[in-house]
């Protein structure tokens, strides 16, 4: 059988029996997937402390090719996040993070970009200080997700006839579209938002610039406001699904 | 097997307990069929009484036969002491250290958002009533040194700020007689923050 070692972020567990559990992780050269860790829930287990929920860790797993479930043989930490439960808003963040790879991406495909945005943002928000800045994050790294899935909303460009946009006018946002729509291609229709020029240069900013320079663009808190609306209706058209996650953190922030 | 539907029901059953496929309840299923009446007559009738008899306790969620349980009920225990864990079976682990004498609180779970699982999925409500009537002057969270467990003691002891109880966590640290060298990053870090002095 084959054995596997790459570099992945732990997603969540499950227990299965009385001293094992389900490992779900997302690997960066293998996608998303499942494997046993026999005897990790024991003290004495070499598992014991590094199957937690966002660490990044080396990891090793053998199995059949294609099978829906390996068996983990190791499991090194190369960064864990401890404080991201240290706040509440925090971890709920960071579980959404990982409730958007279970939705979005299926099992055993690969997908290196996504892998990145993932592990870029669980330190962005270990690192971060403020729930303004965090929700700031989070609409970046959905930005990120939904292009490396494929889904990279049109900011520069009529969605539809694909025109360049002419930087003027009243932009028009059709999540159902994709992107930006012009008068000509119908931008008058039910659920479309209506957006600022700063927020289309805003969003256009966001498709083009790297984790690297992320720290860099900082949106004022009206711009924020317009940018969560338009990245949230847009992810909800892509992905077509409620995040529990998303509701629990709402729910919290209201206490 | 193909003809009994009395055995297919049984092993369909079976499947539904944790850490059993269908493997495995087939041939607890054979073992029971070889085993003769009488073994499976007492079964049976354990399990009727489980259904009939074990309860969880109203006040803290432990598994019992007399409501209050015995620990809620006790006039030895000490009532100023709740020790919050996440299932009624972490009660029988804390009860045998022969060192905790104060009353306890089941969650029945952790948060766990990726399971579906929010603060109204736990017996935090109920934990909330119990300290109303004043008794309690201290709440020891000791739910599991995970991420979810460690996200539940965060989000309690900030529900109980607004309260007169002093709130403590479990310490987290190497485990007796085990070899620094194989105790993880996170487990000696914690061990460092929550040093003693000697
Ligand atoms: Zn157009
Ligand atoms: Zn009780």
């Amino acid at each position: 059988m084959p054995l596997y070692k790459d570099e992945a972020i732990i997603l969540r567990h499950y227990d299965l029996g009385d001293a094992d559990r389900i490992i779900s992780f997302f690997a960066r050269r293998y996608g998303r997937m499942r494997a046993v860790a026999k005897g990790s829930r024991k003290l004495k287990s070499r598992f014991a402390g590094r199957l937690e929920p966002f660490h990044v860790i080396s990891i090793t797993f053998f199995g059949r090719e294609n099978a829906e479930l390996f068996k983990l043989s190791g499991a090194e930490i190369i960064r864990a996040h401890p404080s991201l439960s240290d706040n509440l808003e925090k971890f709920y963040r960071a579980c959404y993070l990982n409730e958007a790879v279970e939705t979005g991406l299926r099992e055993g495909d690969p997908n290196g970009a996504a892998f990145h945005a993932v592990a870029q943002t669980l330190q962005r928000l270990a690192d971060s200080s403020s729930p303004m800045e965090r929700e700031w994050i989070t609409r970046f790294f959905d930005v990120k997700f939904l292009s490396a899935l494929g889904y990279r909303p049109s900011m520069g460009h009529c969605a539809v006839c694909r025109k360049e946009w002419p930087g003027n006018g009243n932009p028009v946002f059709d999540p159902a579209r994709g992107g930006l729509v012009c008068r000509a291609c119908g931008g008058k229709q039910n659920n479309v938002i209506s957006l600022s020029s700063g927020a289309v240069k805003f969003l256009n900013r966001i498709t083009s610039t790297g984790f690297d320079k992320a720290a860099r663009l900082k949106p004022s808190p009206q711009l924020m406001d317009e940018i969560s609306r338009t990245v949230i209706a847009f992810r909800n058209a892509r992905l077509q699904t409620v995040f529990r996650t998303e509701q629990l953190l709402h729910s919290s922030l209201k206490e | 097997m193909e003809s009994s539907q009395t055995l297919l029901k049984l092993t369909a059953e079976l499947q539904k307990l944790p850490g059993i496929g269908r493997k495995t309840a087939e041939r607890l299923v054979y073992f029971l069929l070889k085993s003769g009446d009488e073994q499976v007559k007492k079964l049976a009738q354990a399990l009727d009484e489980l259904s009939e008899k074990v309860i969880l306790c109203r006040e803290c969620g432990g598994i019992t036969e007399t409501d209050p349980c015995p620990v809620c009920s006790s006039e030895k225990r000490d009532r100023s002491l709740i020790l919050v864990v996440e299932q009624p079976l972490d009660i029988a682990i804390f009860e045998r250290t022969k060192n905790y004498n104060g009353l306890y609180h089941v969650l029945m779970g952790t948060l766990s958002p990726l399971n579906g699982i929010g603060p109204d999925d736990l017996r935090i409500g109920k934990l909330m009533g119990r300290l109303e009537k004043g008794d309690v002057k201290e709440v020891i969270i000791a739910t599991n040194p995970t991420m979810d467990g460690e996200a539940t003691a965060l989000y309690i002891s900030k529900k109980l700020k607004g309260i007169d109880v002093k709130t403590s966590r479990i310490a987290r640290g190497v485990p007796v007689g085990s070899d620094l060298e194989f105790v993880d990053e996170i487990t000696l870090m914690k061990s460092l923050e929550g040093r003693l002095a000697i």
